[in-house]
């Protein structure tokens, strides 16, 4: 921490050298790294020259991982330890993952936590760190590929993924040591593809169905900034329901539609999911498969299937797709004949029925010559390479939208919207609330996200209060809330009370995510797997930010103290400042860290009116014209 | 045990609370030389802000192209390898581009704001809206309310929802003339009849989507 230390403009210029930073499609079921390297876009690839990591991790009774194609391919054999589809769990509640139509092949641990834990042989484990151990790998295969420290990167989660699953994509990055330049749409990503070689004009849809997600995007791009309109999606449908569907059909055929497809054991369960994507794959290519599939006690089968068949199964769901885009086309306020171009990606695109119906929606070209597998990580590493400085000149500028409108409780259980979705970020809004009953001292702040006019529709994502409000009248206090969403989508939510100044404020963390000490043990955690010298690294580095944070305040207080402090606050700021010279030499990185935070957190009023002297100093007898 | 939020009727729009917010600064100042972030006023008018005159008339392709070259002066992707007091400041620098070119892109937005600039109340519910205008009202909500009954709801509702962007447009010409002239008081009540056509034409589009997504 450094106290707003003031430069002279204009003298502090980084040298130029090249950071090295990637662009990572962590997907439901591939993911992929890819960086920019002497100029061109490069997927990255193992040491058998394998693109796709198989979003798939297996924990072993020893404790150890085994990530991508091995445990794919052992799935079947071990299923309540091999962990599938970990995207769809991300920062979802318990009761939402078991509500979902998905049939999970593993167990999940009915613990206090908030959030759904998978029970394995050797330990119940975080979504978050399922995804964080698939990471891991990619930040592995990229620092050796490359030879350096990543400074940071690019990870893309769907547009339509909500606060609560960005928090747990940026946590799951933050366990696997990777610095996160910025959380990047899909579909913004793919269109960073293809802005590589055309210049583009014009209004674009980007059609993305993976595996597990589907998003649709409309966006708008002019001299190099692209600028989405808007985004809607579905977080539980793609290409698996495809197989799925497939599967169904195959039982159905073999005379088992009664049992079902939960009387299979989820070895064969599993099996038989890997085949029906080999059939629907193959169908892509050829007008007919035929096939002989494993169905456990029920013997085998075989028979055929047609693409004429595969389409009558999938149809609904492609539709469900579609009118996903008529909505998205409402948002953006124009109609499906002003899209000029339809850029697909995601695995499923490749099923030509998709290609075929969604061709005819927009009744424009689609396109498909980038690998729709590869096309979200190329944009991915293009954003980074320009996020990590490498490119000052470049030209490009994404503007994303928030998906969801933002909003708090207000009496009667309905929800007021602050910031509606497809709102520009970053973004702020302020909006004055009032207390509803006399001598009112504390207000709930109910932070919500949806579309739905009541709360119980909404999905809650914080609640914090605000307290110390004088006591007045019902409706007479001034109580402004501020919504202030970052580039990334994160939300920060601030309540004052205007009369007294006395506030409150908090980032918001998902109500059923993990919390802060399920944070810190899961840190801690992936610290023990490690080297035992990341722990004292660790307390060093809170050493140092504990005496650079004594630095700081000393010099800040010794330039301003008297002139925008009071006695008072003088004292309480040397109080913890005091304490913090006491216990930045133990070996407690944790106790190092809150006191530091503690006086980060008394000096915030005085760090805000210097700031606020600062700007004024530079601006004084200046108008923007002159400057 | 508290209580949660009650409603107050006026609110206004600001970033400014956030300066005297929470924030820490972790890095010193690095100033980016030439077009720094702090070349932006945050205190001046959405016009001034984009180099605009103060007038509702204004060129779409002239606003568009303003925000473009401000949003690559501010974006806190501009700011990715700058010091966090910088990125701070760049985001709220963005966020006021965003609520600036959000009001003044919307005509009606626009309109209000202005009112707003001229000191004017612009959703004074003491003006009485004229009685002819508010039987038509009565008599289009019905129709919008039989729509989806009709033997071809979609025609019936295309049909409407064309009536009423008739209607705007013809308010939004009356706006023009009414701003150019300085009249306020007649801009209050075109303002209130334009959000009652943006209503109809709003629940218009919700029951046609309806009927589109159904099939």
């Amino acid at each position: 921490m450094s106290l707003l230390q003031i430069s002279e403009p204009g003298k502090s210029k980084v040298p130029h050298e090249h950071r090295i930073a990637v662009g990572i499609d962590l997907g439901t079921t591939n993911s992929l790294v890819a960086t920019v390297r002497n100029g061109s876009v490069e997927v990255l690839s193992d040491e058998f020259g394998r693109l796709l990591l198989p979003s798939v991790v297996r924990y072993r009774s020893d404790g150890n991982a085994e990530v991508g194609l091995d445990a794919k391919l052992t799935a079947s054999d071990d299923p309540s330890n091999t962990i599938v589809s970990v995207k769809r769990l991300m920062g979802r509640s318990l009761i939402e993952v078991q509500a979902d139509e998905t049939r999970w092949s593993y167990q999940f641990d009915q613990l206090d936590s908030a959030v759904p834990r998978i029970k394995t042989d050797h330990r119940s484990i975080a979504p978050e760190e399922v995804s964080a151990d698939i990471l891991r790998v990619l930040r592995e295969r990229a620092e050796k590929t490359l030879g350096g420290e990543l400074v940071g990167a690019v990870v893309t989660v769907p547009a339509y993924f909500d606060d609560a699953q960005r928090h747990a994509t940026k946590h799951a990055a933050k366990l696997a040591g990777l610095h996160v330049l910025r959380l990047l749409n899909e579909p913004t990503a793919a269109a960073v593809a293809y802005g590589l070689d055309q210049t583009k004009q014009g209004t674009v849809a980007v059609y993305d169905l993976g595996g597990g997600t589907f998003d649709i995007s409309i966006l708008r791009l002019e001299g190099g900034v692209f600028q989405v309109l808007s985004t809607a999606g579905d977080t539980v449908l793609g290409g698996d329901d495809f197989d799925h569907l497939i599967a169904l059909w195959i039982l159905e055929q073999a005379g088992l539609k009664e049992q079902g497809f939960a009387s299979l054991d989820p070895s064969t369960a599993r099996r038989l999911l890997i085949q029906t994507e080999q059939i629907k794959q193959t169908l892509s290519q050829q007008e007919s498969v035929s096939f002989d599939v494993n169905l456990g006690d029920a013997g085998n089968w075989s028979g055929e299937l047609s693409r004429g068949v595969l389409n009558e199964l999938i149809d609904p769901l492609i539709q469900k797709t579609l009118n996903t885009c008529r909505h998205a086309l409402h948002d953006a306020d124009i109609r499906a004949s002003d899209i000029d171009d339809v850029v697909m990606v995601g695995g499923s695109t490749r099923v030509p029925r998709v290609r075929e119906l969604v061709a005819k929606l927009f009744g424009a070209r689609v396109r498909t010559n980038i690998d729709p597998d590869q096309v979200v990580a190329i944009g991915a590493a293009i954003q980074a390479d320009i996020l990590a400085g490498n490119k000052p000149e470049s030209d490009l500028l994404l503007l994303d939208v928030i998906p969801l409108s933002l909003g708090i409780e207000t009496m009667g259980g309905l929800a007021e919207k602050i910031i509606p979705r497809n709102s520009t970020i970053p973004v702020a809004r302020a909006q004055e609330f009032t207390t509803f009953k006399d001598g009112q001292i504390a207000m709930a702040i109910h932070v919500l996200q949806g579309e739905r006019e009541l709360v119980a529709d909404c999905r809650s994502l914080a609640r914090f209060e605000l307290r110390g409000i004088p006591p007045m009248t019902a409706g007479a206090a001034r109580i402004r809330v501020t919504f202030q969403v970052d580039a990334d989508g994160v939300l920060n939510v601030s309540a004052e009370e205007k009369s007294s100044n006395v506030s409150a404020s908090v980032q918001v963390k998902p109500s059923f995510g993990l919390s802060d000490i399920e944070i810190a043990e899961m840190l801690k955690a992936s610290i023990q797997y490690g080297v035992k010298d990341k722990i004292n690294r660790a307390l060093r580095e809170q050493q140092v930010e504990a005496e650079r944070a004594l630095q700081a305040i000393d010099a800040a207080l010794a330039a301003d103290g008297e002139r925008l402090l009071s006695e008072e606050e003088r004292q309480n700021i040397y109080l913890v400042r005091d304490e913090l010279i006491l216990v930045k030499d133990g070996d407690d990185r944790i106790v190092i860290k809150n006191t530091i935070e503690k006086l980060e957190a008394a000096c915030s009023e005085f760090v805000a009116r210097r700031m606020d002297a600062g700007v004024r100093q530079v601006f004084t007898g200046r108008s923007v014209k002159e400057l | 045990m508290s209580v949660v939020a009650a409603k107050v009727l006026t609110f206004d729009i600001s970033i400014r609370t956030i300066v005297s917010g929470h924030y820490i600064i972790r890095q010193p100042f690095q100033y980016v030389p030439l077009s720094s972030v702090y070349d932006i006023d945050l205190t001046s008018s959405y016009f001034k802000l984009f180099s605009l005159p103060i007038s509702y008339q204004l060129k779409r392709s002239e606003l568009d192209c303003r925000y473009q070259s401000l949003q690559r002066q501010v974006h806190p992707d501009r700011y990715a390898a700058a010091g966090e007091s910088e990125q701070l400041f760049a985001m709220q620098a963005a966020s006021q581009v965003n609520n600036a070119y959000q009001t003044l892109r919307n005509p009606l937005q626009r309109a209000i704001y202005m009112l707003e600039l001229a000191g004017i109340d612009p959703v004074d519910h003491s003006v009485s809206m004229p009685p002819d205008f508010l039987g038509e009202q009565i008599e289009l909500r019905e129709q919008l309310a039989e729509a989806p009954h009709a033997a071809k709801p979609a025609t019936e509702l295309s049909k409407l929802k064309a009536h009423a962007d008739a209607c705007s447009k013809q308010l939004y010409d009356e706006l023009n003339v009414q701003f150019e002239n300085q009249d306020y008081q007649a801009a209050v009540i075109t303002i209130q009849k334009l959000q009652f056509f943006q209503k109809l034409q709003h629940e218009a589009d919700e029951r046609l989507l309806r009927l589109e997504t159904q099939t």
